[in-house]
C-alpha cells in the first residue's frame, strides 16, 4: 500500500442482527451519503466502497488526503469608491474590511461584481486534519441512513433498524475520535458470534480483512451466496436432484449469516408423495428457510436443504433438529390438508362473510358477491364465449373459498394454489382451477401472467374492486405507504391488460366496478377517476421497464386514451421508429401547426377551394390519403403501419411550412389554412403528441 | 445435546435461578386468564413510566381459536410462557439470553442460533416493538422484542421482552416429537397434567361457548372497567380489561363475532387498555399508589 496516496478509512457499525432485506439497501446508502459527505468536506479520496452481513456496515476508502484542501473564497466587502479615495489610497473602510478577514490592506483586489465594483478579500482556510473532520462527518451520515422501520433502545432516542453495539473506525493505525448512538469507536472488532473469538483487535484499518477471516466472518456478500447456491446444488445432487432455489429466501439467506454453511437434511417418502407439491416446498421455505429438492421431473424428493449460520463441526445436531421440525411441519401439513377435504370445498364458502377483506371493503362474501356481478358485466363487453362465461362465473364464485381453508391459514402464500388443488379434488373443470390460481398472477412485477382469458378477466376484476374499493374508503397509497398494496394491484391489472385486450377502456371499467359499492354517484366517480389515474401511472411506469423511453411514453399518453393495450401498442410502435430519419422533421412540423393552431382560430369547415398554393395543395392531398391509411391501422391496432403513413407527411409539411404564409392577410384564407393544419394534427395524435418528443 | 435433559420444571427452575441471579423479581403467573404473558401488569404496566424493573415469570396462555382438543402435536387452548422483563434493556441483553440457553444444558456452538427479524404488534393493546424470533436448529424458541409503544404510549425507557416459548423449548431439549410426552418430573408428562383440560377447553371454546352470555359478559366487565377509570382504580380497572380481551377471543373461537363486529369489539378494548395504560401513568408508575383516589 503505497502511503504517499493518501490514508486508509475503514468504519465497521456492528449491530444486533439487522433486518435482512435492509443490510443491502443501507450499504449502497452508506457508500453514496458517504462520497458526497467527503466531496462536501474536501477530503476526496478513492471511491468509497461497502460490504457487510446482517451485523455489521462497513466503509472503506483509499486514499483519504490527510488534510482537508485549502479552501479559498472571495469575501465582498465595500464599492471601491468607499474603500478607496479618489487619490487610489484606501479608506478607513478598507482598513476595517481588510482586518475583519485577516488579510492585508495590500491584498485587497477591486472586482466587477453584478454591474458594480467592490472590493474583495480572498480568504484561505487553512484545512484541518483528516481525523477530525472525519469523526464529525462520519456520525451524521450513519445517523442518516434509512431503514423501512426505526427503533429506539436507550434513552438517548438515536434510531436505527436495530441496535448499534460497536463501532471501529479507523484512519490508517489511529482510531478516529467519535461516537455513533453513544458508542465510541476503537480498533476491536468482533468474529462470528459462536465460530470467532469475541474481540479481534486491528493494528490498523488495512487489517480489517485478515481480522474478519480470523473471526471466520465471510464478509463478501457474493462470496456467502456462491457457499448457500454451490453447497446447496452440490447437496442435492446427492438424491440425484436440483435445489428448489427461490431467489427471495437465497437473498435473505445472504443477508441473514455470517458464516453460511448447507445441510442436507431428509424426511419419510411418504410424506412428499401425500402431500401436493407446492405445499412441500412452501412448508419448507416458509417455516423452516430451507430449500426443497426436485428430480428431472419436477416431482418432490424426500429431502431438503437448511442453511446453518456457522460450520461444519457438530452439522449433525443440527440436521437432527431440523429433520426433526421439518417433519412436526410437514404432518402438520398433512393434518390440514385431510381436515380440509374432510370439510369440502364449496361448502366452506359460507364462511367468507367471517373474513375481512381490506379494511372497510366489508367481508370476503361481500367481495365474492360483487365479483360476480362484475366479472358478468365483462363477459359481456369482452364477449365471451358460452363456455368461457362458464368458467369465468364458476371461478369468480369460487376464487376466494381456499382463504378459510387451514392450509392457507397456514400458508397464506399458497393462496389461489390451494384452491386450484381444492377444486380439482372436488371435481371443478381443470380451467376453472386453473383461472381460481391464476386469478392472483401475476404475482411479483414481471411474473407469469393468467393464461386463458377469464382467468385474466377475473385477475382484473379483482384488482379493481380491490383499488377502488380502497379509493372509496380513503386509503389511497402516500410515499412509500402502501398498505393494501394498491399500487402493485394497479400494475397487475396494466400487466394483464397488456396482455388480454378486452377492448375495454379504463374509465368503463373503474366505472363498473365502482358501481358495485353502495356509495353516492360522486363518490363512485371520483373513486374511478382515481384509480384509471393511478393505474395510467402503473402502466407508464412498466412501459418504461420494457424500454420504453419516457418522452415516447409522454406523447402516446398527451394523446389521451385509456384502453390499456392500445396505449401500449401505440408507445411500442413509436419506440420503433424513435431512430427514423425523419422522425425529427416530422416531429418539428407536428409542433410548430401545434404551435400556430394554439394562437387562431381555425374555420370549422375544411374547403379545398380556398386553396391558392400549391404546397398547400399538396398537403391536402397527401393528408387525405394518409388519415384513410392512419385510421384503418389504428382501428386494427397496427400502429407501425400508422406510424409509417404518418411519416409519408414529413415532406409535404416542411413544403408547406416553407412555402405559405398560414397567417395570410384574408381571414377565410387564414382560417382555412389553420383547418388545414387542425386536420394534420388531429391525425397525428391517433398515435401520438408529437410534440412531447425530446429533441 | 445433554444426555440427561431437563424436565419441565427443572427447566423452568433453571430459569428461575438464572434470571434471579440477574436480578429479576420472580412474579408469579396472573391469575386472570390472559393470551400471552405481555398482558400479565407486571409487563404491560411496568413497561410504561421512568422506572426500572426486572421481572421473570411462568405465564399461562390461553388462546381459544388455537385449540385443537389435545390432538394437534404443537397447537393448544392453553400453552406456557416464560417471560422476562428487563428494563431498560441492557446493552449486553443478547448475549444474557444466550447464556440463559446454556444455563438449560445447551453448547451453543454445536447448534444453529439465529435471531430472525420478526417485529411484534398487539393491536388490542395499542403495543408494538421490534425484534425476532429465536431459532434453535429450525425450532423456534423465543420471541425477543424491544417494546416501543404500550398502550398507544411512546415508552420513556425501552424494555426488553424476552417470551420463551416452554413446550417448544422441552419438546426440543427432549426430543419429543409432540408436547403432551414432554417430562414435566420423573414419571409425570405434560399430557398427564393437560390432556383432559385441553379437551374440555376446545368443546367448550368451539361447541359450548354461549355468545349471548359472552356477549353480556364483555358489556358487563367493559362497563365495569369504566366505572373502576372514574374512580380511579386503575389495575382492577385493568383486569376488567383483560376479561374483556379474553371473552372476546372465546367469542372469535366461537365463530361468533362478525366482520364488522370484530373490529368494534377490538376498538373498545383497546380504548380501554389505552385508558388504562394514561391513567397509570398519571397516577406515577408506582402501583401502590396507582390504586389510590385522587383525595385519598
Amino acid at each position: 500500500m503505497p502511503r504517499a496516496a493518501g490514508a486508509r478509512l475503514l468504519l465497521e457499525v456492528g449491530c444486533e442482527e439487522l433486518p435482512p432485506a435492509s443490510v443491502a439497501p443501507a450499504l449502497a446508502q452508506l457508500a453514496r451519503d458517504t462520497a458526497a459527505a467527503l466531496r462536501a468536506a474536501r477530503l476526496e479520496g478513492g471511491e468509497p466502497r461497502t460490504t457487510g452481513t446482517v451485523r455489521r456496515l462497513v466503509l472503506m476508502v483509499d486514499g483519504v488526503p490527510r488534510r482537508q484542501a485549502d479552501h479559498v473564497s472571495a469575501v465582498r466587502g465595500p464599492a471601491a469608491r468607499v474603500a478607496f479615495d479618489p487619490s487610489g489610497a484606501p479608506t478607513a473602510a478598507a482598513h476595517g474590511f481588510a482586518r475583519a478577514h485577516g488579510v492585508a490592506v495590500e491584498a485587497l483586489q477591486v472586482r466587477e461584481i453584478d454591474g458594480g465594483r467592490y472590493v474583495v478579500a480572498e480568504v484561505r482556510q487553512r484545512g484541518r486534519p483528516a481525523a477530525s473532520v472525519l469523526a464529525e462527518v462520519l456520525p451524521r451520515v450513519v445517523a442518516g441512513l434509512a431503514f423501512p422501520k426505526t427503533m429506539r433502545w436507550q434513552a438517548n432516542g438515536f434510531r436505527f433498524g436495530r441496535p448499534i453495539r460497536w463501532v471501529v473506525a479507523m484512519l490508517d493505525g489511529r482510531v478516529l475520535p467519535l461516537s455513533i448512538a453513544g458508542v465510541r469507536a476503537g480498533r476491536a472488532t468482533r468474529g462470528h458470534r459462536f465460530l470467532g473469538p469475541a474481540t479481534v483487535r486491528l493494528r490498523d484499518a488495512g487489517g480489517y480483512a485478515a481480522a474478519l477471516r480470523r473471526g471466520r466472518v465471510v464478509l463478501d456478500p457474493e462470496a456467502r451466496r456462491t457457499r448457500i447456491a454451490t453447497g446447496a446444488a452440490a447437496l442435492a445432487r446427492r438424491l440425484r436432484g436440483t435445489p428448489a432455489i427461490d431467489p427471495g429466501l437465497l437473498e435473505e439467506l445472504v443477508w441473514s449469516t455470517e458464516h453460511p454453511t448447507p445441510l442436507l437434511g431428509a424426511f419419510d417418502r411418504a410424506l412428499a408423495e401425500a402431500l401436493p407439491r407446492e405445499v412441500v416446498l412452501v412448508t419448507l421455505q416458509h417455516h423452516q428457510k430451507s430449500f426443497g429438492i426436485t428430480d428431472a421431473g419436477g416431482r418432490v424428493l424426500p429431502g431438503f436443504i437448511a442453511v446453518r449460520d456457522g460450520g461444519a463441526a457438530h452439522l449433525d445436531v443440527v440436521r437432527t433438529g431440523h429433520e426433526w421440525v421439518v417433519r412436526a411441519r410437514l404432518e402438520d401439513a398433512r393434518f390440514f390438508l385431510d381436515d380440509d377435504r374432510r370439510r369440502g370445498f364449496e361448502a366452506r364458502a359460507r364462511e367468507l362473510a367471517r373474513l375481512a377483506h381490506a379494511a372497510g371493503l366489508g367481508s370476503m362474501a361481500d367481495h365474492v358477491r360483487r365479483l360476480v356481478a362484475l366479472c358478468g358485466w365483462l363477459a359481456e363487453v369482452a364477449r365471451l364465449d358460452a363456455r368461457e362465461r362458464e368458467v369465468l362465473a364458476r371461478a369468480a364464485a369460487l376464487c376466494k373459498v381456499d382463504l378459510v381453508t387451514a392450509l392457507v391459514r397456514e400458508l397464506p402464500e399458497l393462496q389461489g394454489t390451494v384452491g386450484r388443488i381444492y377444486a380439482l379434488e372436488a371435481g371443478e373443470p381443470a380451467e376453472v382451477a386453473a383461472a381460481i390460481e391464476q386469478h392472483y398472477w401475476p404475482r411479483a412485477a414481471g411474473g407469469a401472467l393468467p393464461e386463458r382469458r377469464p382467468a385474466g378477466l377475473l385477475a382484473v376484476a379483482d384488482r379493481a374492486l380491490l383499488l377502488t374499493g380502497a379509493l372509496l374508503a380513503g386509503l389511497e397509497p402516500s410515499g412509500s405507504q402502501d398498505p393494501y398494496g394498491l399500487r402493485r394491484a394497479a400494475s397487475g391489472i396494466a400487466a394483464v391488460l397488456q396482455a388480454h385486450d378486452p377492448g375495454l377502456g379504463l374509465r368503463e371499467l373503474f366505472a363498473a366496478a365502482a358501481a358495485r359499492y353502495d356509495v353516492t354517484s360522486d363518490a363512485q366517480a371520483r373513486a374511478a377517476a382515481a384509480a384509471v389515474e393511478v393505474t395510467l401511472q402503473r402502466l407508464r411506469a412498466a412501459l418504461l421497464e420494457q424500454g420504453v423511453a419516457y418522452d415516447t411514453a409522454d406523447a402516446v399518453f398527451a394523446a389521451g386514451g385509456d384502453v390499456v393495450a392500445d396505449l401500449t401498442a401505440r408507445a411500442r410502435a413509436l419506440q420503433a421508429v424513435r431512430k427514423d430519419a425523419a422522425m425529427p422533421r416530422l416531429a418539428t412540423g407536428f409542433a410548430r401547426a401545434s404551435r400556430i393552431l394554439g394562437q387562431a382560430q381555425p374555420a370549422g369547415q375544411l374547403d379545398p377551394t380556398l386553396f391558392d398554393a400549391d404546397a398547400e395543395r399538396a398537403l391536402h392531398q397527401a393528408w387525405e390519403a394518409v388519415e384513410a391509411e392512419v385510421a384503418r391501422a389504428a382501428r386494427a391496432g397496427r400502429y407501425d403501419e400508422a406510424l409509417a403513413a404518418l411519416v409519408r407527411l414529413a415532406d409535404p409539411i416542411d413544403r408547406f411550412f416553407d412555402g405559405v404564409l398560414v397567417m395570410a392577410p384574408e381571414a377565410r384564407v387564414r382560417a382555412n389554412r389553420l383547418a388545414l393544419l387542425q386536420a394534420v394534427t388531429k391525425t397525428f395524435l391517433r398515435v401520438a403528441d408529437l410534440g412531447r418528443l425530446a429533441g | 445435546m445433554p444426555k440427561n435433559p431437563l424436565t419441565f420444571q427443572e427447566m423452568v427452575l433453571a430459569l428461575h435461578r438464572y434470571w434471579s441471579a440477574r436480578g429479576c423479581v420472580l412474579e408469579e403467573p396472573f391469575d386472570i386468564e390472559v393470551g400471552a404473558g405481555t398482558l400479565h401488569p407486571a409487563t404491560f404496566l411496568r413497561a410504561l413510566g421512568p422506572s426500572p424493573w426486572r421481572v421473570a415469570y411462568v405465564q399461562p396462555s390461553r388462546r381459544p381459536a388455537d385449540g385443537r382438543y389435545g390432538e394437534n402435536p404443537s397447537r393448544f387452548f392453553k400453552h406456557y410462557q416464560y417471560q422476562v422483563i428487563l428494563k431498560p434493556a441492557p446493552d449486553d441483553v443478547q448475549d444474557l439470553y444466550l447464556r440463559s440457553l446454556e444455563h438449560l444444558g445447551l453448547v451453543l456452538r454445536h447448534h444453529d442460533v439465529r435471531f430472525l427479524e420478526d417485529d411484534w404488534e398487539a393491536p388490542t393493546l395499542g403495543a408494538w416493538g421490534v425484534g425476532w424470533q429465536v431459532f434453535l436448529d429450525g425450532t423456534e424458541i423465543t420471541q425477543f422484542t424491544y417494546f416501543q409503544q404500550m398502550g398507544g404510549l411512546d415508552l420513556d425507557l425501552v424494555s426488553v421482552e424476552l417470551t420463551y416459548g416452554l413446550e417448544r423449548l422441552a419438546m426440543f431439549l427432549q426430543r419429543k416429537a409432540r408436547a403432551f410426552d414432554i417430562v414435566w418430573t420423573r414419571g409425570v408428562t405434560y399430557g398427564d397434567l393437560r390432556r383432559d383440560e385441553e379437551r374440555q377447553q376446545s368443546a367448550y371454546g368451539f361447541e359450548h361457548g354461549d355468545p349471548d352470555r359472552l356477549r353480556l359478559l364483555f358489556d358487563t366487565y367493559e362497563a365495569e372497567a369504566r366505572r373502576l377509570l372514574e374512580v380511579p382504580l386503575v389495575l382492577p380497572a385493568y383486569e376488567a380489561v383483560l376479561k374483556c380481551s379474553h371473552l372476546f377471543n372465546l367469542l372469535d373461537a366461537r365463530g361468533a363475532v362478525s366482520v364488522t363486529q370484530r373490529v368494534e369489539l377490538m376498538g373498545r378494548t383497546r380504548a380501554l387498555a389505552r385508558a388504562c395504560a394514561a391513567a397509570y401513568l398519571r397516577a406515577g408508575d408506582d402501583p401502590s399508589t396507582a390504586g389510590r383516589t385522587a383525595d385519598a
